[in-house]
């Protein structure tokens, strides 16, 4: 960490602090297909299956969130 | 105004007065504040409240009430409050808020991954979101330090680095948002349960309010190597997997001898390239508790054994490793001269990166010798350059009556030998000095070259004995690139004067690039394609062979018929009217020239030399005599060469001239041995690509020209086919760049000439066995319907119409022998042109109203052309339909051809990737063709789309098309009723339409 880059001032933010505004995850594949299959596969128990399955419930929760799809302030 | 500031487990909100006013508010206030601003009130009530030591710069340690929130909960809040934030929330309120909305989406898009974490002799299970790769974490990391100081007020907190803080609070929300959206559902029940394999142990931890993960210490080190190495695509991609190890000679600087070679960080997924020097990758300092500190030491630790590993392409390397912290080296000059020629292909074949200095390559600034040659009666140039005299090389200078009649490869030239450094000529005395300073790399007016010593040493030798005289034109090619002449002298090409240098550059004189198009073609000629009449009509008149090599579609056939008709009907005087030309094309193409012969130059006089009834010996000669082209095929020119034999042809024309492609095939010696004054080949494969190819063509075209095979082979085909030697393909195309002409549809002078799409009829031959099955069906259907009457009648002409169309586009669709090969012309045409489609990288759809004619194309394809192609037919479900489309349309895709059914495929789909359409056969309703034509031809399509209509010639297809053609009232009525209006014919009007001609059918033998 650099002093000459670091932020110094007490209440205002740097500039940079806009430059995650672009950032999107939409289009990328998911972790679990790029992850492939764990080869630490327990014998009777569908890891991957099980995981998806966690995955599939934690962006349903997600996707209804009720801010999820927050517009701007009136 | 209200602040909030994380720390590391919690999230605070504190208020003051305002922004110039920071005395702080009580949390009742602030719960106000903040039930104002979130959609959510409860929130803010029911926070618990804490108390934060804030130390503030100028007014010391503050104590203010606060609202605290649980990671879960501060995602709650902050996506809560309007994106837009009022001026009452400081952008500490702010930065929070970005991230939790951040977390939030990755989230949604399944951006998270469950991980271990090892500290303080604890595993513990987390759950981390996955933020991106490097460009994603460079901008978090630009993120964290824009953070205000207030963030940081906490003590403890000021000497935590901004990154952690932010990746604590990406960390801790992401894990507690999951195991809250888990918590209301079953999932920890299903997985906790003892005793249960060790990473069941991990998912429940995961999953559970325990993070820590119970188990033997050596199933736990174990664990934890098994789940980093199955991260490691995600984790790692992010931080280093895109990175190349890369090295950047430079030129030696301050008066040094020596190379400076330095080692650095390529990633070649960026554009432009991020690199990272090795000085700055040692400058980080890894710190042995954070994930970053430990990709740092991996890092460094994979770029030493990356240097390990180069060291076997670049041996000097081994002196560099003798550093704790390597980061380049120093060359000597013939280390650096290695380096540039040999080592660096290396090290980039082994997958290495590697920048060389702009002048670097070779035929920049290599030494070489470049034979200049001059026509005899060319003018001499006063020449000051130390080598005597030598003469004009400006092909700019050529007068209109330069350009001898019919010279050949065996003209004398005057020749002249040249030093270059690239494009630059060099003096004698330049010449010398460079090669006295016995160094590999030297400056020459202030740049540098490079000199190979020992072929300098040859070149030198050669000028002394030889440095100007006379030579034929075909030795001055060879002796230009290579093909004769002493071993290892550094020959690279040819200039030529006057005429000569037209010749080169492929422009023909001022006389020949002024003639139009003929006035007995029947049609209209492209610009292009009137410039390459000109180009033949040249190399016509010195009497070399031209090898005609533009794109499928771009109309070779007609460029050919043009220059036939130039030289019979301009001013030509009766007594040198030319004799006649021989075609040899395929058998499946044979009927296409006599359409396209009839259809553009009717005045022609045309025989075609096929099938059993062709005429031989006194007859045959006598008969030729009498045309002007005769066709015939390539199976024919070894079975009937004393008949070909007995004339000296006034041209020898060859088609598809890939066929002739085995030098040592009994038809390509016949051909070679027939007499001719002047020979053109036509082909749309970049023969340039397929060196035996070209060596056959070319020796048919112009004898001699590019040595003998064995000859050839070592100068071009081993060092550019076995040893992917670019720079002599460069120097093989540009030898015999003036003997072909090749344009694509992309070229700018081509693509402004074409519409974008362009339609085209491709007439096939029957072979004998269609042609025969054809007849019978005719007969049998004519018979059984003479005593029909009503529905049956109807119904036997709708059979019999149908087996007609499968035995155009392939007998196996009615008889038990199932083998494919030869026995449709319609489908070895087929194969042809989708060789070519594949051999120019594009794509195409071929649309056919017969699924097991589907079939039978997709295994002629895979076996013929390696290639798998897809097929829709209607048994195919739409997911299965979609993947192939999505497939098909991709980037890259290794299915360049989909066999669609007319029915399946016809409608609604988005096909753009093809710019060829392919209708083997015929619906016979122009709005559905065009429609199924539409799939390719659409929003979306950037290319020009060529669409390529199947007739088979002399049948019910090829007249029921010509009706079409010609917008009658029964072509209305065809496209209207589909085949049903044949039902409504008289027999004798249906024999009419369906019965077989004689042209049909060509000669039996297929080529393969």
């Amino acid at each position: 960490m650099s002093d000459n880059e670091l932020n110094l001032d007490f209440i205002d933010a740097g500039i940079d602090i806009s430059v995650l505004d672009d950032l999107t995850f939409a289009g990328k594949p998911g972790v679990l297909e790029r992850l492939g299959p764990a080869h630490f596969r327990s014998k009777g128990f569908s890891f991957m299956g099980f995981l998806q399955t966690v995955y599939d419930h934690v962006v349903d929760q997600m996707m209804n969130s009720p801010f999820h799809h927050r517009k701007e302030f009136p | 105004m209200l602040f909030a500031i994380w720390d590391t487990t919690r999230l605070h909100i504190f208020a003051t007065v305002s922004r110039d006013d920071l005395q702080p508010v009580e949390p009742a206030q602030i719960r106000i504040l903040l039930g104002d601003l979130s959609d959510d009130a409860l929130l803010p009530t029911a926070a618990e409240e804490s108390t934060l030591a804030v130390n503030v710069p100028g007014l010391g340690v503050l104590n203010v009430g606060a609202l605290r929130f649980d990671p879960a909960e501060a995602i709650d809040l902050l996506t809560s409050l309007p994106i837009s934030l009022p001026s009452s929330c400081s952008d500490s309120v702010r930065v929070w808020q970005v991230l939790a909305r951040l977390v939030q989406n990755a989230l949604a898009h399944q951006q998270f991954y469950p991980s271990l974490r090892y500290q303080d002799g604890t595993y513990t299970a987390v759950w981390q979101p996955l933020i991106g790769g490097r460009s994603e974490v460079e901008k978090l990391q630009r993120f964290a330090l824009a953070i205000p100081a207030v963030c940081r007020a906490l003590p403890g907190l000021q000497e935590t680095p901004p990154m952690r803080l932010v990746e604590s609070f990406l960390t801790e929300t992401t894990d507690a948002l999951i195991r809250r959206a888990v918590v209301t559902d079953s999932f920890f029940s299903r997985v906790h349960e003892r005793p249960a394999p060790i990473d069941v142990r991990w998912l429940s931890a995961l999953l559970g309010q325990n993070r820590q993960v119970q188990a033997d210490p050596a199933e736990l080190v174990k664990l934890y190597d098994d789940v980093h190495l199955w991260l490691g695509p995600i984790t790692d991609t992010s931080e280093w997997t895109n990175f190349r190890l890369g090295f950047r000679l430079r030129e030696p600087q301050d008066g040094s001898d020596l190379w400076p070679v330095d080692f650095r960080l390529v990633s070649e997924e960026t554009d432009p390239l991020t690199m990272v020097t090795a000085t700055e990758l040692w400058r980080q300092k890894p710190s042995p508790l954070t994930s970053l500190g430990r990709t740092i030491a991996e890092r460094q630790e994979q770029f030493l054994s990356e240097l390990r590993r180069a060291m076997e392409y670049f041996p000097s390397l081994e002196r560099a490793l003798l550093a704790e912290r390597p980061t380049g080296i120093e060359l000597s000059a013939p280390e650096a001269f290695a380096f540039m020629r040999s080592w660096a292909f290396a090290l980039e074949d082994a997958g290495f990166h590697v920048d060389l200095p702009d002048w670097a390559s070779p035929q920049d600034s290599e030494l070489s010798l470049r034979l200049s040659i001059a026509p005899l009666n060319a003018p001499d140039d006063a020449d000051d350059d130390g080598w005597e005299t030598g003469f004009s090389s400006n092909p700019g200078t050529g007068h209109l009556l330069s350009t001898p009649g019919n010279v050949g490869l065996d003209a004398l030239v005057r020749f002249d030998w040249r030093i270059a450094i690239g494009d630059q000529h060099l003096t004698l005395v330049e010449f010398e000095s460079l090669v006295s300073q016995q160094s590999p790399l030297v400056k020459f007016k202030d740049r540098w070259v490079q000199i190979d010593l020992e072929a300098a040493r040859k070149a030198q030798e050669m000028m002394t004995r030889s440095s100007r005289g006379l030579m034929t034109l075909g030795d001055a090619f060879r002796v230009a690139y290579g093909l004769s002449g002493e071993e290892g002298v550094p020959v690279g090409g040819l200039t030529g004067a006057d005429w000569i240098g037209h010749l080169i550059d492929q422009i023909p004189d001022a006389r020949l690039q002024e003639i139009p198009q003929p006035d007995s073609f029947a049609g209209e000629l492209r610009p292009y394609q009137l410039r390459g009449l000109q180009w033949l009509a040249y190399l016509d008149r010195l009497g070399l062979g031209a090898c005609l090599a533009d794109d499928m579609g771009l109309g070779k056939t007609i460029q050919f018929i043009s220059l036939l008709l130039m030289e019979r009907h301009g001013n030509v005087p009766e007594r040198v009217q030319p004799g006649p030309t021989l075609v040899f094309a395929p058998a499946s193409v044979l009927g296409n020239w006599m359409r396209e012969l009839q259809r553009f130059a009717p005045s022609l006089k045309v025989m075609s030399h096929h099938g059993p009834a062709r005429l031989h010996g006194h007859a045959f000669a006598e008969a030729a005599r009498a045309h002007d082209v005769v066709l015939t095929g390539y199976a024919l020119a070894h079975r009937d060469i004393e008949d070909f034999r007995q004339l000296v042809w006034h041209r020898l024309a060859l088609d598809e001239a890939q066929k002739v492609k085995n030098p040592s095939a009994a038809a390509s010696v016949a051909i070679r041995s027939i007499p001719a004054r002047r020979r053109v080949a036509l082909t749309g494969t970049p023969i340039e690509n397929h060196l035996s190819e070209l060596w056959s063509i070319m020796e048919t075209l112009n004898p001699g020209l590019l040595g003998s095979p064995t000859q050839f082979r070592q100068r071009f085909v081993i060092p550019v086919e076995k040893m992917n030697d670019h720079r002599r393909g460069q120097l093989l195309r540009e030898m015999i760049k003036p003997f072909v002409l090749r344009r694509t549809k992309s070229d700018p002078e081509v693509a402004a000439n074409l519409p974008q799409k362009m339609e085209m009829r491709v007439f096939t031959s029957l072979t004998p066995e269609q042609a025969a099955m054809y007849e019978r069906i005719t007969a049998e259907m004519l018979n059984s319907v003479e005593n029909a009457s009503g529905i049956r009648r109807r119904g036997l002409i709708l059979a019999g119409l149908t087996r007609l169309k499968q035995v155009c586009d392939h007998p196996a669709l009615l008889t038990d022998n199932k083998n494919t090969d030869s026995r449709s012309g319609k489908a070895e045409r087929l194969i042809d042109m989708l060789e070519e489609v594949l051999e120019e990288n594009e794509a195409a759809l071929v649309f056919t109203q017969y699924r097991e004619m589907g079939h039978l194309l997709q295994e002629m394809i895979r076996r013929r052309l390696n290639h798998d192609p897809l097929f829709l037919h209607g048994g195919i479900q739409v997911k299965e339909r979609d993947a192939m489309i999505n497939e098909f349309q991709k980037d890259g895709s290794q299915h360049r051809i989909f066999i669609l059914s007319l029915r399946a495929g016809g409608l609604g789909l988005n096909l753009t990737a093809a710019n060829h359409v392919f209708h083997y056969d015929r619906w016979w309703n122009p709005a559905v063709e065009a429609q199924a034509t539409d799939r390719a031809h659409r929003i979306g399509q950037d290319k020009i789309v060529q669409v390529h209509k199947f007739v088979s010639i002399g049948t019910v297809e090829e007249r029921i098309d010509k009706l079409l053609a010609d917008k009658t009232a029964l072509a209305e009525n065809i496209v209207t009723s589909g085949d049903q209006w044949l039902t409504n014919l008289s027999t004798d009007d249906l024999k009419r339409y369906l019965a077989l001609s004689s042209e049909a059918v060509e000669e039996s033998t297929y080529e393969s």
